[in-house]
């Protein structure tokens, strides 16, 4: 859908029949309809979307204890502490770790099911697709809560892996610290595979059925056609696809909350749960501070998001000189 | 929109809970209709409905569950007979909840007339002086109250006001082992014959572990408070003088008892007599397991026995008891908890300030303590009328070992009228006591004594700066304000202590 | 693209296509990974049904010794999970509702005209595409407290709503920029204004968007969670499905049979939809991810 900002910026959709050099109040008198239909937009966004995206740079610079009205100025002060705080650094790890171990593990095992699911001779595809996309419709925070259950010691998981040998002893998965970080990876990306999943059945559509068909009468086995002829035509939609998961897997809150809240010991402790806690769960809430780290984050996520852009620009540029 | 009107004096007829919600909703245009049939008719705007004049409604909200019925038994439903023109709504919240409701609603002017402060009390007087609560003396007798001579400066009364008072006994704490009668008895253990310490306590931990079906002991390792709790108090059984030696003002989280206290636990987990799912619960989780018969042993509150009763009484017929928390040898040392605080808080824009007060001078009265007692929670302020309520024998010998095993520290925002702001200045350090030892117990490789020195540095450095911030702004106190010389580790710290040093 | 993933049109082909050992031997690895997918569920499912000790005490065993029913009926009245659906039902009601209209105004004009502000407003857009939720709840909770509207129904809807939802407004202006110009010419020499061409004419053209629209924020006012969480905090009575279930588990932690049912019900619904519009939701997606 960011090709359609793309689109937006370069081509001009049918326009009023131009009046070029026509004066800017004319104009603004003429269109005034046009800015009544934008004016729920307008305010709706400028309020919810632009004004906390200011206000946070300004609260980032405040000392301001939850319970007190109102903060006051200290500068740059949250961001120095922050620097120096092993907690802030120690969520930043841990969503980088989360990002680094599930995104390609969502986009690569999403790509192996869609291509199974693309093939003309798999059949009941509707039916299988429905399994797997069955948990990205579901409600993370429940999801996180019922696998409380699912990942204790007593519960399947710990119980299969017992019995199947692979185990020694029993585990709760989100009560030790050297794996509930990486239990709350598992756990998105079974929810959120089917969705990837769909994206990719999306972009393999785009390969005509013929460039498969030749490179199966030049004698090229399933193989060495996909490696050479269906892979290079994906890679722009690796791009799209790795960057709107990188995105996701930084949204991880509700599912992380309810499942680890974070613990033990801040061992799956993300950046969101980090700016939560120090906002609203600590006993001493500092909204300051907290903004600074949702700054800091904000940053990360827009340079992600910039990465975006430029990716995608190059993404449909390649696909386009395909065509 | 932003109105500092106190909900009750909104014109009768409307219903005052809601009256923001209706705000909200009269502006939605087409879903007004929708909406409005949906928030009028919660259950509390139904009870408010009639409030209006001179005459309201209480909003309280509060955390312990197990007083519901008391509560409304002992205090509200004879207050509201008396005084027919108030009723009382109150709102039970979990602990884990009630702070951040709390800092919402103050942000919103939504606060409720009576509040506790649990996840907020930190410093109460940092509270006071954001002006969160107003004061009541005015509006009751408190210095001729039963408990006149447990309110203090600093904790209790500001500025010469009395803003809250303790309802609750200082001379308790929250790790007391509690056993199954049953199953010590059925593992060849005779309860009777106490074990004193940590050995002792370990074996009977192993012969329930080796001679029957349950788990020697629980240690709910989910809630790092928890964790923090048991350390100090083991600690300070094994002669440590709290988290701060009162005699130097020092921390001393990295003193040898501390260290001794988290090897015992571990060792207790090494042993495999801890409860093998402890590492994912929370205490309220071991009590339902200890209730199932799962393990022997778990180390909480007094009000062990109140929470059991109001959620499964055969539990209780069961069988169950206490013994003293166990010390490393066979030195005695008592464990120290800081004068009670205030419990309930009078919101600064509550418009009843009147009847706050006259509920809060009720429930010091000896009528109310003596139904307190009864309902087996933290012991009554009037730690007398457990003597003749009607509790649960093993409650009674609870509240008699703390008689016997807990005496009163000082408390610096006692002994030093600005020592609070220090206190409010004070930011977390993290990991803190709690979360180191949640670390080893879930496995980690850590080095616990470097651990702890670690944090105990952390917790001095960042009251030296929070001192520093404070004595910047002009204000006088120092670090000697936590510092009590004629402090005595074996006897109570008593007021006039405060005087003498 | 969207009938070409369900291509397989002609039921016996599957009986050809899995005498093939090859064939058969991905779909059984296929069928396998998808069971495994949705066993959650049917643990959750099984767990709901089970009692206390069973739960954890009768290994893999999904099939309870003898059905509690009564679980579902204490998780729905003791937790007062009426309440909370029908809160769930509202604010994702008017969230939608809000969505699509103030997407569709906004989509119409960027999508069909060119105006000032237009490319001030794109770059808007694009520099907050991806925020998010998490980096501007503070601000917004500040920002509802100052306009009067916590703990009320509109203050959630709106925090939901009003802000971010970009894509949608890019799905309209996209699907409009498409539509032929003669359109609008003719109505207007009809004498009909702006207003009257886009509920009459535009707005009805444009439903497949639309739909694709209410999926997609049904989906994510639906299943949201921080900022419900965040604006109930002083409200249990206003708590949504995913709020309520989690203050649940505070109250109740060891009733597990409890909190799988109550899972169960608040996961129900949103998969029953799903199930009975499937075609739709992928193709929503898909279609989304394509443009």
């Amino acid at each position: 859908m960011t090709a359609e900002l793309e689109q937006l910026r370069t081509t001009h959709p049918p326009a009023p029949p131009a009046q070029p050099r026509a004066g800017v109040l004319r104009r603004l008198r003429k269109d005034w309809w046009i800015y009544l239909f934008l004016l729920p937009t307008v305010l709706g966004y400028g309020a919810y979307t632009v004004y906390p995206l200011l206000a946070s740079w300004w609260f980032a610079l405040l000392d301001w204890p939850g319970f007190a009205d109102q903060g006051t100025f200290v500068g740059l002060e949250n961001f120095e502490r922050l620097l120096a705080d092993d907690l802030f650094w120690n969520s930043f790890r841990n969503s980088l770790v989360f990002l680094v171990c599930a995104v390609p593990l969502r986009v690569g095992l999403a790509l192996f099911l869609a291509i199974l699911l693309n093939r003309k001779k798999t059949p009941f595809k509707g039916f299988l697709r429905t399994l797997y996309f069955l948990p990205v419709v579901t409600t993370g925070a429940i999801i996180g809560v019922s696998f409380t259950l699912l990942l204790d010691a007593g519960g399947p998981i710990s119980l299969a892996l017992v019995q199947s040998g692979l185990l020694d002893s029993p585990v709760n998965f989100v009560a030790d610290t050297g794996t509930s970080l990486f239990a709350g990876a598992a756990v998105w990306v079974w929810k959120w595979l089917g969705i990837t999943m769909i994206y990719w059945l999306a972009a393999l559509q785009t390969i005509p059925e013929e460039v498969h068909e030749a490179a199966m009468l030049d004698g090229a086995g399933p193989g060495r056609e996909f490696l050479h002829v269906t892979l290079p035509l994906l890679v722009p939609f690796l791009v799209i696809i790795t960057l709107i998961d990188t995105v996701g897997a930084l949204n991880v809150f509700d599912l992380m909350y309810t499942l680890t809240a974070g613990g033990p010991a801040f061992s799956s402790e993300v950046i969101e749960i980090f700016i939560f806690r120090t906002a609203f769960g600590a006993s001493v809430p500092q909204l300051g501070y907290a903004s600074a780290a949702a700054v800091l984050f904000g940053l990360i996520t827009m340079g992600l998001a910039v990465a975006q852009a430029v990716g995608v620009g190059w993404a449909r540029r390649s696909i386009g000189g395909m065509k | 929109m932003r109105t500092n009107i106190p909900l009750e004096r909104t014109p009768a007829g409307m219903p005052s809970l809601d009256r923001r919600r209706f705000l909200g909703v009269s502006g939605a245009g087409l879903m007004t209709a929708v909406l409005a049939s949906c928030t009028g008719g919660g259950q509390s705007s139904e009870e408010s409905g009639g409030s209006s004049g001179a005459e309201g409604t209480i909003r309280w909200w509060d955390q312990f569950r197990p007083l519901t019925e008391m509560l409304e038994q002992d205090l509200f439903t004879p207050y509201t007979e008396a005084h027919p023109g108030i009723t009382i709504e109150r709102r039970q919240l979990a602990a884990a909840d009630l702070g951040q409701a709390l800092q919402v609603a103050r942000r919103s002017n939504q606060l409720p007339d009576v509040h506790t402060l649990v996840g907020l009390d930190s410093a109460p007087a940092a509270l006071v002086s954001e002006d969160w609560f107003q004061p009541i003396s005015e509006f009751a007798d408190f210095d001729s109250s039963p408990v006149a001579d447990q309110i203090f400066d600093g904790l209790h009364r500001f500025d010469g006001e009395i803003y809250s008072v303790p309802l609750f006994s200082a001379r308790q704490h929250q790790t007391i082992p509690w056993y199954n009668t049953e199953l010590l008895t059925q593992a060849g253990v005779d309860p009777e014959d106490e074990p004193t310490t940590w050995d002792d306590l370990r074996a009977v931990a192993r012969q329930v572990t080796d001679n029957t079906e349950a788990s020697g002991i629980f240690l709910p390792a989910q809630n790092p408070n928890y964790l923090t709790a048991i350390v100090t108090q083991l600690a300070m059984a094994a002669g440590a003088p709290g988290a701060i030696d009162w005699s130097t003002g020092e921390y001393v989280y990295d003193s040898q008892p501390f260290i001794d206290a988290v090897e015992f636990l571990l060792s207790l987990q090494r042993d495999g007599l801890v409860h093998p799912a402890s590492a994912a619960m929370i205490p309220r989780d071991a009590l339902a397991r200890w209730a199932a018969g799962e393990g022997a042993i778990f180390p909480w509150g007094p009000w062990f026995i109140g929470d059991l009763i109001t959620e499964s009484p055969e539990v209780v017929e069961r069988g169950l008891g206490c013994w003293s928390i166990p010390r490393p040898g066979a030195e005695r040392h008592s464990v120290r908890s800081g004068p009670a605080g205030g419990v309930f808080w009078v919101s600064t824009d509550s418009g009843q300030p009147a009847v706050a007060a006259d509920l809060l001078l009720q429930m010091t009265g000896e009528d109310f303590q003596a139904a307190l007692a009864s309902a087996m929670d933290q012991p009554p302020a009037l730690l007398e009328t457990v003597e003749t309520a009607d509790v649960h024998p093993a409650y009674r010998d609870c509240v008699s070992r703390f008689a016997e095993d807990v005496r009163i520290a000082p408390a610096p925002e006692i002994g030093h009228p600005e020592a609070w702001r220090v206190v409010a200045e004070m930011r977390a350090v993290q990991p803190d006591l709690g979360i180191i030892v949640q670390s080893a117990l879930s496995g980690e490789d850590i080095d616990v004594a470097a651990q702890l020195r670690t944090f105990r540095e952390a917790a001095s450095a960042e009251r030296d700066r929070a001192l520093a911030t404070v004595q910047q702004e002009g204000i006088e106190v120092g670090l000697d304000a936590w510092v009590f010389s004629n402090w005595e580790p074996e006897s109570d710290y008593m007021i006039e202590d405060y005087e003498g040093r | 693209m969207t009938a070409a993933v369900e291509s397989d049109r002609t039921q016996p082909r599957w009986r050809r296509i899995l005498t093939r050992p090859g064939n058969a031997l991905i779909f059984l690895g296929l069928l396998l990974l998808g069971v495994l997918w949705i066993y959650p569920f049917i643990w959750l499912l099984s767990a709901s049904l089970k009692t206390q000790p069973e739960i954890f005490g009768s290994g893999l065993g999904l099939l309870p010794q003898e059905p509690i029913w009564e679980n579902y009926a204490r998780a729905w009245n003791v937790v007062g999970f009426d309440r909370y659906f029908l809160n769930t039902v509202l604010i994702t009601g008017g969230t939608v509702l809000l969505i699509v209209v103030r997407s569709a105004l906004a989509g119409y004009v960027l999508g069909r005209y060119k105006f000032i502000g237009k490319k001030v407003l794109i770059a808007v857009f694009v520099v907050t595409f991806f925020l998010p939720e998490g980096y501007t709840i503070i601000p917004v909770v500040q920002l509802t407290d100052q306009l009067g509207l916590l703990n009320t129904f509109l203050g959630v809807i709106l925090g939901l709503g009003a802000g971010g939802q970009v894509a949608a407004t890019l799905l309209y202006a996209g699907y409009f920029s498409g539509l032929p110009k003669e359109l609008e010419e003719s109505a207007r020499l009809d004498g009909a204004g702006p207003l009257r061409i886009f509920t009459q004419i535009m707005l009805p053209l444009s439903w497949p968007i639309t739909a694709t629209v209410v999926i997609l924020s049904f989906l994510f006012a639906w299943n949201t969670y921080l900022l419900p969480l965040v604006f109930t905090l002083s409200e249990p009575e206003m708590r949504t499905l995913a709020v309520g279930m989690t203050a649940f588990v505070g109250e109740n932690s060891t009733d597990w049979p409890g909190l799988a049912a109550a899972a169960i019900i608040a996961l129900v619904p949103v998969m029953a939809v799903f199930i009975a519009l499937q075609r739709k939701f992928v193709d929503s997606i898909a279609g989304a991810v394509k443009q």
